[in-house]
Formats: C-alpha cells, structure tokens, sequence
C-alpha cells in the first residue's frame, strides 16, 4: 500500500509520514477481520465438536426422522426442521411484497413531511426486542386469531385443506404472522435505503424520456436497487429463520409434523430454548446438531438468493439490450 | 419450574441490543429523508449507521454468550455478625466458604430465602446458587465446577457412573417437595371440578376430548359441563414439573406407560399446545377458554389458580394444598436416589401428584474445610428449624420428618480427602 513517490529528500519524507498511518489503519484493519473470521470459525468448530457425538451414535438418519421422543431417546428433528421453514415462507412471503410497497412509498411517493417520523417509526419497530413481540402475540393477537382472524380465513379458504382443525389461537399461522411483523422493520429500513440511493440522474433521465412514475419504480428503481434488497431479503429470512423466544411463545410447541396451519409445531430455534437447560447426554448433542442444521439452512437460502438475484441480473441486461 | 427465569434472560439479553438502537435512532432521525441532504452529512450519518450496526452485532454477540452462562444467579452476601442466636450455637457451625451451587430453577426461591437466612446468621459462609436448569446443574456437578448440584429427578445411574472418579461415589439429598396441580379454565364453572386418574390420562392421551364426555361428567354430578373441546396445554421446556406429572400419568394408566411414558420432556398428542414455564402454561389456560393444564403448586397458590380436585387411591377427591402434598409424601418413609417417586400413595388426605428436588454432592470432599462448611449448610437447609422454615412462607411443602432424618443420614456419609473421617457432627 506504500505510494511511491518521487526520489526526492522531502517528498520521501511525506511519503513516509503518509505511509505510517496508512500500515496502521491497514495492521488494525487486518486484525478486525482476522478476530471475525477466528470468531467463525471458534464458534462453527465448537458446535460441529458437540454435535459429532449425536451423528456417531445416531448416525445421520434422525436428521429426517419425524419423532422426537426424548424420554425414549427417539431424536427426530425433521418436524422442527419443516416448521422453522414453514413459518419463515409466512413470515416472508407477506414481508418481501408489503415490505417493498411501504419502502418504496418511504423513499419516494409518501408526502414529504411524513417520511421522516414514519422511517423512525420503522427503525423504533427494528429495536423491539423479540420477547416483546411475542408476548404482544400470546397475549393481544392469539386471542384475536382464535375468536376472528382463523373463523374468517378457514370460511373464506377453507378449501385448500390447509385449515383444518380447531380455532386455538397459538399455532403455525400465528407463529408466521408474528414473525412477518419482527422482520418487516429490517425489511423496510434496509429497502428504503438502497430504493433511496438509487442514482437520481437516471431517475431524471427516465421521467425526461417519458416514463410514467410507474415505470420509473418497476424499471428503473428497483432494479437499480436489486442487490441492496437482496441483502433486505436475505437479513429478514436471517431473522426469521432463527428467531427464538416469540416463536416459543405463539406456536404452540408440538414435536409433530404440523397437519394444518392452525396446528401447533415447532422450530429449531424454539427446541433448542426449551429444552437446553434441562438436555444432557445424546439430546444435547443432538441440539447442538440441530443447531448446525439451522446454520446449514441458513446459508443455503443465503446461496439461494445470490443464484436468483444473478439469474436476474443476467435476465435484466438481456431485456435492456432487445429494448 | 424454568421458564419464568429463561424468560428473564431472554428479556435481559434483548436488553442491550435495545439500548444501542435507543442511542443509536436519535442520530439516525436527525438525518433529513430527503436526498438533498449535503452529501459530508450523508457520508457522516453512513458512517453512523454502520457503526451502530456493528455495536449492535457486538451487544447481540456479547448477549448470545450471556445466555449461555447461568441463567440466574443467587449471590448471598454476608453482612451481619453473628448474634446470640440459640439456634446459631447450636447448629450454624460451618466455618468460613464460599459454596456454589448450581442447576433446578424450581428449587431457587427457597434456596434464596434459606442461604439468604444462614449468611445473615453466620457471616462466614457465602453460598452462591446459580438457577441453571436440572440438566446443566447434573453437568457442572460432573464437571467439578460447583460444590452441589441441584436437580428434580435424581442422577441416573448412567450419569452417577460419568462423575469423576475423586468424588468416591455422588450423594443424593432430597431438599424440597412440591406438587403439580391440574389448573383449568371452564367458563361457567369455577371451582369444584373433580377428576380421577384415568380421566386425567385421558383427557392428556386426547382419548378424552370433550367437556361433556361421560368420564368426566359421572365424576362432576349437578355439574353443567359444556360440549367443547378440551384443549390441553403442557410445558413445552422440560422441567421437573413434567416428570412429577408423566410419572402420576404413567403410574395410574397403563396406556399411558406404553405411550408417552415419563420423562422430563415427553411426546405430547399434537393437539397439545405448548407453552414455556409455569407462567407460559398458566397465561395459555388464563388465555384460552375451555382449556387445562398442569402447573407447580407453588406457582398455583400464589397466583391462585383454579384447580381440580384429584381422587386419590383411598378414592377421596383431595385438592392440591401444602398439607396434602406432605401427607402424600409422608406415606413413604424412605426414598432414595432410585426410588424416589411418591406419586398415587395411600391415604385418605394424600394428594397424589407429588415429587421432591435434590440435591447432589461428592462422597469424598476434595478439602475438608470447605467439604464440612458444605455438609453444614445442606444439613441446616433440610431441617426444621433451618431452611425448612423458609419452605411454608414461599409456597414450598416442608420435608417430613422421616426424609429430614434421611437427609441427615445421607449427609454423614460425606467424608473428607482421606475418605474415611465424616464431616457432620452431630
């Protein structure tokens, strides 16, 4: 990183002077992503160690067993791992589109003077911790559910036969719905900002051509802004998939495959909090494996999302280029 | 009897990420939305926001370890010199120590209150109890990093045969008792419902899922019972409370013992709602009509809960209360670390959900000094006139006699380094 300067006294010694802080931001630098990355890999390490022991005496099959006995030392974790996705796809399938909309109507279609007390609002809503939001979901909204909110869904599409079973209140759909609402700020909050940095040139340079407001949002802005949502995206399903005390408290907690979306289930994250404490021997470290499961999944949607979001770039410049 | 403490954690270490997004928003909404915003003071509030995101990750970071240490811990201090107490003379006789213990949260408020009481009384002793869950007190007992262990269900052999070989075996103390009380929610019905063992079994097998169902209606005559369904709520952590229940459920129904079967966590029918600690459980039943569940007696009476009465083997129907639990308890004189259960005993005043805490110490102390301020303290803790004293106050059933002498019996077999020299004197 040195500069190389000309040959001469003075300048080698402003040069040199240049050099010293440079190396010391660079060493400081250096050592704040080296202590990240020892992190990492500390942290991988010692949950891959406690896990080890589930897979040899287990070997790998309770991965995809469905019954979680541990009073029999049964140990499957695929009803927790099926619910923990079911919930983040409520959770973010209503998130990415009422996400979106209300980002974009922050950054450039809400009247001027309420942008700023709403985008606070946003962020104050980001800084609620998760218990909160979970016990708000228990105590204010599981009741509303049982008496009005499940009644009406199961009349309106009770055909899918995805609605089956009693009205409790608790369960997968109010586990998801509590969970969209916990990811929403980080969905704005981050959405907004990139819509927002979009450059404004080629926001002018649109309307100059022509393009009605709609156009300029579905052409220009979102796509200028495609990889900082991808990032919104991809931190909301972070949030959602390993989230842990709200969802303990409003899914109702059963180790069974979830048969309807009115039924209680279960999460990693809401197994592991509910039953660390009390785990010792196999179960514990089958937790720790369920734990890695959970991290598994987490990068693979995080992969996921970056094979989408290039396929669309590539999509995106072909149609740029036929027009 | 874990959850209210792993809510407070929880509650805790959402704590610090919330107080840097309170310092850290007012400089975020500072910034004018618009992008006319001077670019110095956009480049500045970037700046900002990308430092709060990494204080923020480091408090998440920091909170997240956090929450792998002791979930509670009880420091008692010691202050107060030691007066011209009789009961001081005669029985606080352990020299100076700092104890630790760790592991049940149900035994926590007592252990509070009673070593809160013997550092008052003798200031030479600290003992620092860490309310971290049965199964983590089993581990850290195993692990020598604490004096005691506190556990609901007594050590397992396997787990007895994993301690170090140093401890020349592990003791095990009973040191609380409590009960499981059937709480329920039954608009248009109040007080007074009866059950009897199968119904119970029953009812949590989902083979009764009905108000009106006829098992239950023959037990509650001149009762109007609704045609709704029962929705049954359980302890979704798992928790002494569980066990104490599934092994009354696995005792009196044979269906049951061939399913589920007992276990501080068991696989409930899916219908079950789950809910965490005494208080999760007890909000679901407050929360949802037409429910039931089962919660620690302590936690029903001072909350006080609705409870069902429960017929016992003498065929009476006793409701849960500190006087029944202990004649439940009495009717066993002796219990040990393999047999322990007191549920379903005999008696006409006997209420059958029962079950003692207890708490888990070396045979062979590593140093005598502390070894003998150790054996004082449990001793102290398990008799009247000590730490059961502190019991009836807070809701917990004092031992019986006859497990206060086990208690005793159980703790002069502790002996010091060379294994041979006992560390009571009594």
């Amino acid at each position: 990183m040195s500069i190389s300067g000309s040959p001469s006294p003075g300048t080698a010694r402003r040069t040199w002077r240049l050099a010293v802080p440079d190396r010391t931001y660079r060493i400081l630098l250096g050592v704040a992503g080296g202590i990240f990355a020892a992190l990492l890999i500390a942290f991988v390490v010692a949950m891959a160690t406690q896990a080890v022991p589930a897979f040899s005496k287990l070997g790998v099959s309770f991965l995809w067993g469905s019954n979680w006995d541990p009073a029999h030392n049964h140990f499957g974790v695929l009803p927790f791992a099926v619910g923990t996705i079911e919930t983040t796809v409520i959770a973010v399938a209503l998130a990415v589109p009422i996400g979106l909309g209300t980002a974009l109507a922050l950054a450039y279609l809400a009247p001027r003077r309420l942008r700023a007390p709403l985008s606070t609002a946003v962020e104050l809503l980001a800084a609620v911790p998760s218990v909160v939001y979970g016990l708000w979901g228990l105590v204010a909204v599981a009741p509303l559910f049982r008496t009005t909110v499940e009644p009406q869904l199961t009349s309106v599409l009770g055909w899918t036969g995805l609605l089956g079973g009693p009205n409790q209140g608790v369960g997968l759909l109010l586990a998801g719905v509590i969970l969209f609402i916990m990811v929403l700020p980080t969905m704005v909050a981050i959405s907004r900002d990139v819509l927002a940095a979009v450059p404004h040139d080629q926001v002018e340079g649109a309307m100059a051509l022509g393009a009605t407001r709609w156009q300029v949002l579905r052409k220009v802005i979102v796509p200028g802004a495609r990889v900082g949502l991808l990032g919104a995206f991809t931190l909301a399903t972070g949030r959602a998939l390993g989230e842990t005390v709200a969802v303990a408290l409003v899914i109702g907690n059963s180790a069974h495959l979830a048969p309807s979306l009115k039924a209680n289930a279960g999460t990693i994250p809401s197994l592991i909090v509910s039953s660390f404490g009390e785990a010792s021997g196999t179960q514990l470290n089958v937790l720790f494996a369920a734990a890695l499961v959970l991290l598994v999944v987490g990068i693979g949607v995080n992969a996921l999302a970056r094979v989408f979001v290039r396929s669309v770039k590539r999509s995106g410049a072909a149609s740029v280029t036929v027009a | 009897m874990e959850i209210p403490e792993k809510a407070k954690t929880h509650a805790t270490s959402g704590l610090p990420v919330m107080n840097i997004h309170t310092e850290v928003t007012p400089t975020v909404q500072q910034t004018p939305s618009p992008p006319a915003a001077p670019k110095s003071r956009k480049r500045a509030t970037r700046a900002t926001r990308v430092l709060a995101l990494a204080t923020a990750s480091a408090g998440m970071l920091l909170a997240a370890c956090g929450s792998s240490s002791p979930t509670a811990s009880t420091s008692t201090s010691t202050t107060t010199a030691s007066g011209s107490d009789p009961y001081l003379a005669a029985d606080l006789k352990a020299g100076g120590a700092q104890l630790t213990g760790a592991g049940s949260t149900f035994v926590q408020p007592v252990f509070t209150k009673a070593f809160y009481t013997y550092s008052s009384k003798n200031s030479g002793v600290t003992v620092n109890y860490q309310a971290v869950g049965s199964g983590a007190g089993i581990t850290a007992f195993e692990g020598g990093t604490v004096n005691f262990g506190a556990s609901d269900v007594p050590m397992a052999a396997a787990d007895v045969a994993k301690a170090p070989a140093a401890y020349g075996g592990v003791l095990q103390v009973p040191d609380t008792l409590g009960g499981v009380t059937l709480s329920y929610n039954l608009p248009g019905v109040k007080t007074g419902l009866k059950l009897d063992a199968p119904t119970i079994a029953g009812i949590f097998a989902g083979t009764i899922s009905k108000w009106n169902d006829p098992a239950i209606t023959a037990l509650n005559p001149g009762v109007s019972l609704p045609s709704q369904p029962i929705t049954t709520v359980h302890r979704s952590d798992s928790s002494g409370t569980t066990y104490i229940f599934t092994d009354y459920l696995n005792t009196v129904s044979t269906t049951w013992a061939a399913g589920p079967g007992k276990g501080k966590s068991v696989t409930w029918p899916a219908s079950s709602v789950g809910s965490a600690g005494n208080s999760g459980v007890a909000g679901s039943i407050k929360s949802t009509p037409y429910s039931i569940g089962y919660v620690e007696l302590a936690y029903a009476l001072q909350n006080s809960f609705t409870y069902a009465a429960v017929k016992n083997v003498a065929g009476s129907y006793v409701t849960p209360s500190l006087a029944s639990v202990g004649a439940d308890a009495a009717q066993k004189p002796n219990v040990s670390s393999t047999d322990f259960s007191i549920v379903n005993q005999a008696g006409s005043g006997s209420y059958p959900i029962s079950g003692y805490s207890w708490a888990l110490i070396a045979k062979k102390q590593s140093s005598a000094a502390t070894g003998k301020s150790l054996v004082a303290v449990l001793d102290w803790l398990t008799h009247t006139g000590g730490g059961q004293d502190q019991s009836a106050s807070l809701d917990y059933v004092p031992l019986p006699t006859n497990i206060q002498t086990l208690a005793r019996q159980t703790l002069l077999m502790v002996t010091g380094p060379d294994g041979t020299t006992p560390l009571l004197t009594k």
